[in-house]
């Protein structure tokens, strides 16, 4: 544009008088080199500050917790190579050992894991020999075979925190470039690379002979330079206008910035891949994204298959043309031969291997969307957004990604189930949220049935009646006031409460004729609702709205009579707080997903300890935990145990009107979890928390391994066997009886005709019959 | 109906404790002689109660079972312990304060959690406190139920002057200090300091 103007105003200078001409020639081509002068510093301020900004421009690098191996740990030899490969971790080819790499013999696997930069400071490089026994980790001992207590792997990247416009990438310095990658990249994009000044004529004219003699477009006549230009604008028009622009660019970046410095911006900018809403930029982040492990532990056959990738994301798409991808790889290979930057041996062994792209199943939790959003959600309380998208800030979380992988196709599998049973089911949707309650750590988020989503986060943001999730609050209101036990009888009995604007609520049991009254142990296990309702009314629902609230950290929900049954709505992430709270004892361990954030240098910007605070009477909760263990014994989650290996845990299940969600929240001695099952519109699904979240819930805990909850002896606590049905104190020869703890202080009612014995008068024999009854019989 | 007290009823929990707690424990503790020596004790239990109520061998059941609840059985000699041919000697820990009466009452805490308490102890002396607490935070991750690890954490916070929080850690620690005096004692005397600075 600027070019014609000097053309235009010389023609309106032809009618002046001749003298005057040359003043005017003279004149507008001082203007238009003062305009092309202006343009060239524009151009040149619009590159050097794309170029500047973008070298900085670093997404937040988000790793999960790292595996902790130590002896006894139960992990069997199989399931670690599994999570080995998910690490991105590789079999040794018998080559000296290096990061990265494991090899197994025999009972055993060797390895070496890679360095990595903690909270606490850096962590060289380890080589280990871990031996397993049927148990799972027996012992672990470093080369010298001294025996070493413990061993922390390297922490698995499980995504950044990439800008609104979807760029990822993960910027490498330029000695974290291989030099077989920047041979490559010069042998096939570029050859003149080194020696050019941002534009190569001669290949330009190369490319056009080619694509002349094909009759179309073969080959690019573009430097890397002009590449990395074209990159950074995000403008594929091939206009003429454009093309100029680019070289002008071209040149202008060649004379600012080295060589160097120019092909390491290629190498972190250049676009690599689509996965869903992100944008994979960069070879750094492309090395993860196709092959599941850095850059620097690619072989030459994977650094050609990245470089096919650059000409073409889609077109040489791996894991849609494979073919095609292979082909163009090996002619990568064969040229890096012939130029003498890998020796034929090697190139030619390398043309015969497959693409070795990481695979759906062993890829594992590469990209965790859910995670993610919870992260972001943290971070956002300390910082800003720029901070967060741009600074290189290394975030250390809480995520365990065996749970992660077992949440996620527990989830994944049973929705899928669920969705094959009928019309109604068709649209059902799962999340899921696993937690370590002691520490108040986050171990896995699901937020969908579709892990890779990044969508609707349900863990997070759908907040759904909860049923009789509520129900442990009103029980634990009431073991706290030490006017009731698990003991206790209540009454089973229909109930009409009038409400503030007039009208009547009428609450009933889920199926079945009151019973007129029954053990607060039954009322819980079987999750009945009007001995839950007249309790809580008996406590008064403020009561029960405020102990609920503490319970999650939240201020109390409004205290309406139907809180009692769980129309209060809490989203799955705020559920696992209230559990936790239950499961640790009544410490209350605020949820985090972040543990550490440290600058691009390594140094801490900011930590999130362990924080807990003592919110419920431990003795009231660990009578809770006796009852929601009779859950599974006796209650709504009998039809679990199959899935559940014989392991005892603790839990509810909560089922909210019309049959529109399905929960189930449970836990172990130190795993969490919940899951909840409905619709994204919110219609009914027909579940109860048993037939649909459950089974799911069930899945998780056995796919991590959950270990069982030990029942803690609490001092000011006794034993007590007790009738099921009715609370009295009783016989297992002569009734139906759970043994529950009770303040030792508390004062029960007897069965008359069936009243237990001193049992230290009883004889060994009678003693042993008991015990055998109680093991043998015992659901 | 007649009224009886619950305490003169009912066993006391405490007496059920070794029984219940150590079959629920993950399998990963086989390695702890104290664990052989009360599985060894329950299952000789087990067959002197099935042998006087003379049922078939078969019946009786595992040690593991969920419910034996007498502390003390008759003790079997020592040449009778089944032993574990898969665990080589060397693989016994040393127990602290030795064998003796009161192994059984010994809490069993993971070696691993321990070995990272230790090293949460170097870190504090050497002034390396938030080390100190993330290495700690491992050791929960190992055995959250090891009451030392919280009054670790608990003397950390009260030197960073949280006595709030100092509380809350002395108290996590006694609810799990059931069975462990010295740690009882260790958390009454944190949970004083914290009142006290207060």
């Amino acid at each position: 544009m600027s070019r014609k103007k000097p053309a235009r105003r010389t023609r309106r200078a032809a009618g002046r008088p001749k003298h005057g001409l040359w003043r005017w020639i003279i004149g507008a081509t001082l203007l238009a080199l003062v305009a092309a002068a202006g343009w060239i510093a524009w151009l040149d301020m619009r590159i050097t500050s794309q170029f500047e900004g973008r070298r900085w421009d670093q997404p937040a690098q988000v790793f999960a917790a790292p595996v902790e191996l130590y002896a006894g740990r139960p992990l069997g030899i199989e399931r670690f190579t599994e999570l080995l490969e998910a690490q991105g971790y590789r079999q040794a080819d018998g080559s000296a050992p290096r990061a990265g790499f494991w090899w197994r013999q025999g009972n055993s696997v060797r390895l070496m894991t890679r360095a990595f930069r903690f909270a606490e400071g850096p962590r060289a490089a380890q080589v280990a020999q871990i031996d397993f026994d049927a148990i799972g980790i027996r012992r672990i001992r470093d080369p010298q075979g001294r025996e070493l207590p413990f061993l922390q792997l390297d922490p698995l990247r499980i995504g950044s925190i990439f800008p609104a416009h979807g760029e990822d990438r993960m910027v490498l310095a330029p000695e974290e470039i291989p030099p077989l990658l920047a041979a490559a990249l010069i042998a096939v994009e570029d050859r003149r690379f080194e020696s050019h000044r941002g534009l190569d004529p001669e290949g330009i004219g190369r490319a056009l002979l080619v694509n002349l003699r094909a009759g179309e477009v073969r080959q690019g006549g573009s430097t890397l330079t002009q590449q990395l230009v074209k990159s950074y604008f995000l403008d594929s028009r091939r206009t003429w206008r454009r093309k100029f622009t680019e070289a002008a660019m071209a040149l202008l970046l060649e004379q600012r910035y080295g060589k160097d410095e120019i092909l390491t911006a290629y190498v972190n900018e250049v676009y690599m891949g689509q996965d869903g809403r992100r944008a994979i930029h960069g070879f750094g982040l492309a090395s993860a994204f196709y092959f599941g492990k850095p850059l620097a532990e690619l072989d030459a056959a994977e650094i050609a298959t990245l470089v096919t990738i650059v000409r073409g994301p889609s077109y040489y798409n791996p894991w849609r043309n494979p073919e095609r991808v292979r082909e163009r790889r090996d002619l990568v290979l064969k040229i890096l031969a012939e130029q003498g930057a890998l020796d034929a041996e090697r190139a030619g062994a390398a043309a015969g291997r497959p693409l070795g792209l990481r695979g759906a199943a062993s890829a594992g939790p590469a990209y965790q969307p859910a995670f993610l959003g919870l992260v972001r959600r943290q971070l956002r309380r300390d910082y800003r957004d720029a901070d967060l998208d741009s600074a290189g800030l290394v975030v250390l979380t809480t995520l365990d990604p065996l749970a992660q992988q077992s949440a996620q196709s527990a989830v994944s599998d049973g929705i899928g189930q669920l969705r094959r049973r009928g019309e109604a089911l068709e649209k059902v949707e799962g999340a899921a949220v696993v937690t370590r309650p002691a520490t108040g750590e986050v171990l896995a988020l699901v937020g969908g049935a579709q892990g890779s989503f990044d969508g609707l986060n349900r863990a997070l943001d759908a907040s759904r009646p909860i049923g009789s999730l509520v129900k442990p609050a009103t029980y634990l209101a009431a073991l706290e006031s030490g006017r009731h036990t698990l003991a206790s009888t209540l009454r089973d009995e229909a109930v009409t409460v009038v409400l503030d604007d007039g009208s009547t609520w009428q609450p009933e049991n889920f199926s079945g004729e009151p019973l007129g009254t029954v053990s607060m142990a039954r009322s819980l296990a079987e999750s009945l609702n009007l001995p839950a309702v007249n309790l809580g009314l008996e406590l008064g629902v403020e009561t029960v709205a405020r102990r609920l609230g503490h319970l999650a950290g939240t201020p109390p929900p409004p205290a309406f009579p139907s809180l009692l049954l769980g129309s209060v709505e809490y989203a799955p992430l705020d559920v696992a707080e209230i559990y936790g709270t239950i499961a640790a004892g009544g410490f209350r361990a605020p949820l985090r997903a972040v543990k550490a954030v440290l600058d691009e240098t390594g140094t801490p910007l900011s930590r999130y300890p362990l924080e807990i605070e003592a919110v419920a009477d431990p003795l009231a909760v660990a009578q809770l935990q006796r009852g929601l263990r009779l859950v599974f014994e006796r209650g709504t989650a009998r039809g679990a145990a199959g899935r559940l290996g014989g392991r005892q845990y603790a839990g509810k299940t909560g089922t909210s009107g019309e049959f529109r969600d399905s929960w189930f929240a449970g836990f172990g001695s130190d795993t969490l979890a919940v899951v909840w099952v409905g619709r994204d519109d919110n219609a009914p699904v027909g579940l109860t928390g048993a037939s649909g979240a459950l089974p799911i819930w069930a899945d998780i805990m056995s796919g991590i391994g959950a270990a069982d909850l030990a029942p803690n002896a609490a001092t000011g606590l006794v034993e007590a066997e007790i009738e099921y049905a009715t609370g009295l104190l009783a016989r297992g020869d002569c009734a139906d009886t759970v043994v529950v703890p009770v303040p030792e202080a508390a004062v029960l009612e007897t069965r008359r005709d069936c009243a237990p014995r001193d049992p230290w008068d009883e004889t060994p024999i009678e003693r042993g019959l008991q015990w055998l009854k109680r093991a043998l019989g015992g659901t | 109906m007649a009224e009886a007290s619950a305490g003169r009823n009912m066993k006391q929990h405490d007496e059920s404790r070794q029984a219940i707690r150590h079959p629920a424990t993950p399998p990963a503790r086989t390695a702890n002689p104290a664990r052989h020596w009360l599985r060894a004790m329950g299952l000789a239990l087990a067959v002197v109660l099935a042998g006087c109520a003379g049922l078939p061998i078969g019946q009786v059941p595992a040690p593991d079972a969920e419910e034996p609840r007498h502390g003390r059985g008759p003790e079997a000699p020592i040449s009778e312990l089944p032993g574990d041919p898969q665990a080589p000697p060397e693989e016994f820990p040393e127990l602290p304060g030795g064998a003796g009466p009161d192994v059984e009452l010994e809490p069993d805490y993971h070696p691993a959690g321990q070995a990272l308490i230790d090293e949460a102890r170097r870190e504090r002396v050497l002034g390396r406190d938030a080390a100190a607490g993330a290495t700690l935070e491992r050791a929960l991750r190992i055995d959250s139920q090891n009451p030392w690890i919280w009054i670790e954490l608990g003397k950390l916070r009260l030197a960073a002057g949280e006595l709030a929080a100092t509380r809350s850690m002395a108290q996590k620690a006694l609810t799990l200090a059931d069975r462990d005096p010295a740690a009882r004692a260790e958390a009454g005397y944190l949970l004083r300091q914290a009142d006290g600075g207060s």
